[in-house]
């Protein structure tokens, strides 16, 4: 059997206690419940403004500026700067810092998206959809593409709105285009859920891996 | 069909907390009474499976542990499970995060795969480079300059003296990069960054809510595996061998699943039932 220092007992029991009081809230709003919501805030926000200043302002300002690197200033300058919104008068500095913001997330996020989302994606649904000597594919692998392709073009053409979506053609296409996004959307639906469980679960397993074990520990058993 | 009026609107009104309560038993019951489902894995299971295997031994693998404990029941088997997987081939595994959290659950499986392999040492067989802030700005200079990146490790040790990493100064010296990404930033900025500009082989274990948008970057061979949220990380640790916390969570899984489809089924039955009353009650004037 594990031993077990007092924080380690102490941690398990707050870890036990806080999960029951988030669950209380399945049965309805509760004291529990607001207590451990406001915990997490509170913790969550001195754990985040304790990590922004070692991970961030310390190796990137302060450690820089104490060797003599005085271009970590810029950042800090721009840093301050954007404090500046909270103050009426004087929100106006803060443009320039998020200027900067966003003109350098643009342009990475710009490249990087169009050559990775847009254009290997493109290349990606141009398959053959027939077997021929250039491409000595597999029925079912045609027969995949076909879906593929099919799905793709009903599935824009839903979302093309200069044209009423009426006819045999556009009209067609387009309910063909929903069924397909009702698809996707049913299998993401169908994954969502398993995520949901799996976190019932994971706190499932905290319960019987940890904090029973702990339980008995305390009570001298096996 | 003779149920009574008063109990189909009944059913059809069931108190939330009493479906609550039957997806929480059906969660809980295969935990006592565990049933071994059968496992079978997936194909971008088996290829994440295989980019590990696949590599020669002395193969250095950079894990980017961009998860949170919020998420860690679905990807915290894969980081064991692969871990000790190239381990056991005698491959070297460096982790880094993009998560801040992610740099204490490197620790973490630090701690579980020494534990599980003595004879491997940290700084020789694994290594945590820790947390960069920055989201995808790390990724971008990491390509370029990867010890400017990270000039040390989590504890503060120089490269140059962890003996894994002291020859190393470029990404394209790793044979493989692995993000188990729980959302923003993860998995798609090293598919935009890692995979697609700096052309590394990827592979991504994802929680099962973001799994859906990567399909179609497996499809499109943009990443090399996929391995989607608890379920993906039973076939893992079936393939492997690895007795984890995945798989003993599948029961529940499976058993919740069915319970969800169930209830879905029969509240459209209800429904359907309603239906055809109040159409007969409307004709019968």
């Amino acid at each position: 059997m594990d031993s077990y220092q007092f924080d380690q007992i102490l941690g398990l029991w707050i870890a036990g206690f806080l999960t029951l009081c988030v669950f209380s809230f399945l049965i309805g709003d509760n004291p529990f419940y607001k207590f451990a919501e406001h915990v997490y805030v509170g913790v969550s926000a001195g754990y985040w403004m304790c990590l922004g200043y070692w991970q961030t302002i310390v190796p990137q300002v302060v450690d820089p500026l104490q060797q003599g690197d005085w271009k970590a200033l810029i950042p800090l300058i721009m840093g301050i700067a954007l404090l500046f919104q909270l103050f009426p008068k004087t929100a106006w500095v803060s443009r320039w810092p998020l200027c900067f913001l966003v003109g350098l997330y643009a342009g990475l996020n710009i490249v990087y998206t169009m050559q990775a989302q847009i254009l290997e994606q493109v290349y990606a649904s141009i398959n053959p959809l027939w077997v021929s000597a250039a491409h000595p594919i597999a029925i079912s692998q045609v027969l995949v593409n076909w879906i593929l392709v099919v799905g793709l073009f009903t599935g824009l053409i839903y979302f093309y709105f200069s044209v009423p979506h009426k006819g045999w053609f556009f009209g067609s296409s387009a309910r063909l285009g929903i069924w397909v996004l009702m698809i996707a959307l049913g299998a993401s639906f169908g994954y969502t859920v398993m995520a949901r469980i799996s976190l019932l679960i994971g706190r499932m397993q905290f319960f019987r891996d940890e904090f029973w074990p702990m339980v008995q520990y305390l009570m001298g058993g096996s | 069909m003779s149920a009574s009026p008063g109990l189909l609107d009944k059913l059809l009104n069931l108190d939330r907390r009493i479906i609550y309560g039957i997806i929480l038993l059906s969660v809980l019951v295969p935990f006592w009474f565990p049933m071994r489902l059968p496992i079978e894995a997936t194909a971008p299971v088996i290829a994440s499976f295989k980019a590990f295997e696949d590599l020669p031994e002395g193969s250095l693998i950079l894990i980017s542990a961009d998860y949170g404990p919020s998420t860690k029941v679905e990807l915290h088997p894969v980081t064991l499970a692969s871990g000790d997987q190239a381990l056991r081939q005698n491959k070297k595994i460096a982790f880094m995060a993009l998560w801040p959290e992610g740099q204490a659950l490197a620790d973490e499986a630090i701690a579980t795969l020494l534990k599980m392999h003595p004879d491997k040492k940290y700084g020789v067989d694994l290594v945590n480079l820790g947390y960069k802030a920055g989201n995808e700005a790390p990724l971008v200079s990491m390509g370029l300059d990867f010890r400017g990146v990270f000039p040390t490790d989590s504890k503060g040790t120089p490269l140059s003296d962890i003996p894994m990493l002291s020859r190393v100064s470029r990404l394209d010296q790793f044979a493989l990069v692995a993000s188990y990404s729980a959302g923003y930033p993860g998995g798609i900025e090293h598919i935009r960054l890692t995979a697609t500009q700096y052309k590394m082989p990827l592979l991504i274990a994802a929680t099962a809510v973001v799994t859906p948008q990567y399909f179609p970057y497996y499809e499109s061979k943009q990443i090399i595996g996929l391995v989607g949220g608890l379920r993906g990380a039973a076939e893992y640790e079936n393939l492997t061998g690895f007795q984890g916390d995945a798989i003993s969570g599948m029961d529940a899984q499976s058993v919740a699943h069915f319970t969800i489809a169930g209830l879905i089924l029969f509240s459209n039955i209800i429904s359907f039932l309603i239906f055809l009353r109040r159409r007969r009650e409307e004709q019968s004037g």
